[in-house]
C-alpha cells in the first residue's frame, strides 16, 4: 500500500545526521534498503513516515585499517568489502559476506544494514560478534562506542527511548590459527533455519590461548563461560576431553537458548565438528 | 517527492512516492520495458539496470535512492558497441534470448568482462548466481561470456 506521507531526508555528513535526529521525531534510518525491499512484496514499499537516508555519506562509506583495528563505515557495501580481498579482512567476515545473496544485491546492501536487520540476525552478525566488534553510535547530542552484545538484544527490542544511528563498526586486527564460518539453511536465502556459526582459535606453543564461539540466527549468543572452559588446554585435545566438552555443551547450550530443536542440533553438530579440529 | 536523476543519459525529474520500486517507475512512467518485474526480491535478475555503472536489481531500489544517481536501462545500452559484442557472442554460443532475463544476462556479462577481461568459469558462475535463466544452460552462458570477453579484448587491442 502506498504511504503518501513518507518524507525522505538526505544527510550529507555525520553532523547532519545528528541534526536531523535531533529535529525530527520518529525518524528511521535507511541506507541500502535491501532488507526493507526483501521483506515486502508489493509494488511500492511501505516506509516509515520520516526516513533519514544516509547512503552516500563519504565518512560512512570508507574503510580504515590501522595496526590494531579495522574501522568499517556503516554504509560500506558488501561488494566493496569483497573488493578489499581476503587478505585485508578478517577471514570469517570475508567468508560470511561472500555467501550473502548475489553480486548485484551485494552492490546495494550495506554492512550496517546487515547487522541491524531486525527479527533475524543476518550473515555478518556472528563473525562480528566473535571478533568482539564495537559499534559507534550517534545520538542527537552524543557519540558513544558500545560492544555488539550491549547494543543488540535477543528480545528483538533494540535500544529504545531515543533515536540513534549506527555509524562505524570497529573490528580488532588479530591473527587466528583456526577461523571457521558456517551457515545453515538454504544458500542465499533467509528462512527460519538460517543461522551463522563462527569458531575462532588462537594457540601458542600447543596451548589454546583464545577461543570464540558465536551463533546468530533468530537468536544470537556467545557463551564466555564455555569458552573459558576450553582456554588453557594443551593441544591436541584427547578423546576424553572431547566427550567431556560435548557433555558440558549440552548443559551450556540448553533448550532455553534455542526456540527450535533443529537449530540446537545444527549448533551442537557444528561445535563438535569444530572441536574435532583441535584433536 | 520530486526526484532528479540521470536516466539513459538525460536528466529527468519525477514526482513519485519515495517507496515505489524503481522497476515500477521505469516501466510505468518511462515505458522502459526491458526491466521486468519478476521476483521482487533481487533473485531473478529480470529487472537489472546499471546504477552508477553497477548492475543492480531495480526491484530492490526504492525510487528515492536514485536521487542524483545515473540509471541505464537495456534500451539505451543496446545502442553501444559493448552490447553488440555481447549479443553477437551469445548468438555464436547458441544462447537463447527469450527476453525475460535479457537485462540480467547482458548487464552481468558487461560488468564482469569490463572489470575482469579474462574471467574464470567459477567467477562467471558466481556472477550469474543472481540471474535465473530457464532457457539457457550455465555451460552455454560460460561459453558465451568467454566469447564476449574475447570480442571485447580484440576490439580494445
Amino acid at each position: 500500500m502506498l504511504n503518501k506521507t513518507t518524507t525522505v531526508y538526505r544527510a550529507n555528513s555525520v553532523t547532519e545526521i545528528q541534526t536531523l535526529l535531533r529535529n525530527i521525531s520518529g525518524i528511521s534510518v535507511a541506507a541500502g534498503c535491501t532488507e526493507i525491499a526483501r521483506r515486502q512484496t508489493g509494488r511500492a514499499l511501505s516506509l516509515p513516515t520520516h526516513v533519514l537516508s544516509i547512503a552516500g555519506i563519504p565518512d560512512l562509506c570508507s574503510v580504515t585499517k590501522t595496526e590494531r583495528y579495522i574501522d568499517f563505515g556503516a554504509c560500506v557495501t558488501l561488494a566493496s568489502l569483497l573488493e578489499l580481498g581476503r587478505k585485508n579482512l578478517p577471514e570469517v567476515l570475508f567468508d560470511a559476506v561472500s555467501g550473502i545473496a548475489n553480486p548485484a544485491v551485494r552492490s546495494l546492501a550495506t554492512l550496517g544494514g546487515n547487522i541491524s536487520a531486525k527479527g533475524h540476525r543476518l550473515s555478518t552478525f556472528a563473525p562480528l560478534l566473535a571478533l568482539d566488534a564495537r559499534l559507534e553510535i550517534k545520538t542527537p547530542t552524543d557519540t558513544y562506542w558500545v560492544p555488539m552484545t550491549r547494543f543488540f538484544s535477543n528480545t528483538g527490542k533494540e535500544q529504545p527511548g531515543f533515536p540513534e544511528c549506527l555509524c562505524r563498526i570497529r573490528v580488532p586486527v588479530e591473527q587466528w590459527d583456526i577461523a571457521l564460518y558456517r551457515r545453515t539453511g538454504k544458500p542465499c536465502l533467509v528462512s527460519d533455519t538460517t543461522a551463522s556459526f563462527v569458531f575462532l582459535v588462537k594457540t601458542q606453543k600447543k596451548v589454546l590461548t583464545d577461543i570464540r564461539i558465536a551463533w546468530a540466527g533468530k537468536f544470537f549468543f556467545r557463551k564466555r563461560e564455555f569458552e573459558n572452559l576450553i582456554i588453557g588446554r594443551t593441544l591436541p585435545l584427547s578423546e576424553k576431553d572431547m566427550v567431556n566438552l560435548m557433555d558440558k555443551s549440552e548443559l551450556f547450550f540448553d533448550q532455553l537458548l534455542f526456540p527450535e530443536s533443529y537449530n540446537r542440533a545444527c549448533f551442537l553438530n557444528l561445535l563438535e565438528d569444530s572441536l574435532r579440529l583441535l584433536t | 517527492m520530486i526526484i532528479p536523476f540521470v536516466l539513459n543519459g538525460d536528466l529527468v525529474y519525477i514526482d513519485a512516492n519515495p517507496g515505489e520500486r524503481l522497476v515500477h517507475i521505469l516501466r510505468r512512467r518511462f515505458t522502459l520495458l526491458s526491466a521486468r518485474e519478476g521476483c521482487n526480491s533481487g533473485r531473478c535478475g529480470s529487472c537489472m539496470v546499471l546504477m552508477n555503472d553497477q548492475p543492480v536489481p531495480s526491484c530492490l531500489v526504492p525510487v528515492f535512492q536514485v536521487k542524483n544517481n545515473s540509471v541505464v536501462t537495456l534500451e539505451h545500452f543496446s545502442k553501444t558497441d559493448e552490447y553488440h559484442d555481447i549479443i553477437t557472442a551469445f548468438e555464436e554460443a547458441g544462447i537463447s534470448m527469450c527476453g525475460f532475463c535479457n537485462a540480467g544476462k547482458i548487464f552481468i556479462t558487461h560488468t564482469l568482462i569490463r572489470d575482469n577481461p579474462r574471467p574464470t568459469n567459477d567467477e562467471i558462475r558466481a556472477m550469474f548466481s543472481g540471474n535465473m535463466c530457464r532457457c539457457t544452460d550455465i555451460e552455454d552462458l560460460i561459453n558465451g561470456v568467454r566469447k564476449a570477453a574475447a570480442r571485447r579484448r580484440r576490439r580494445h587491442a
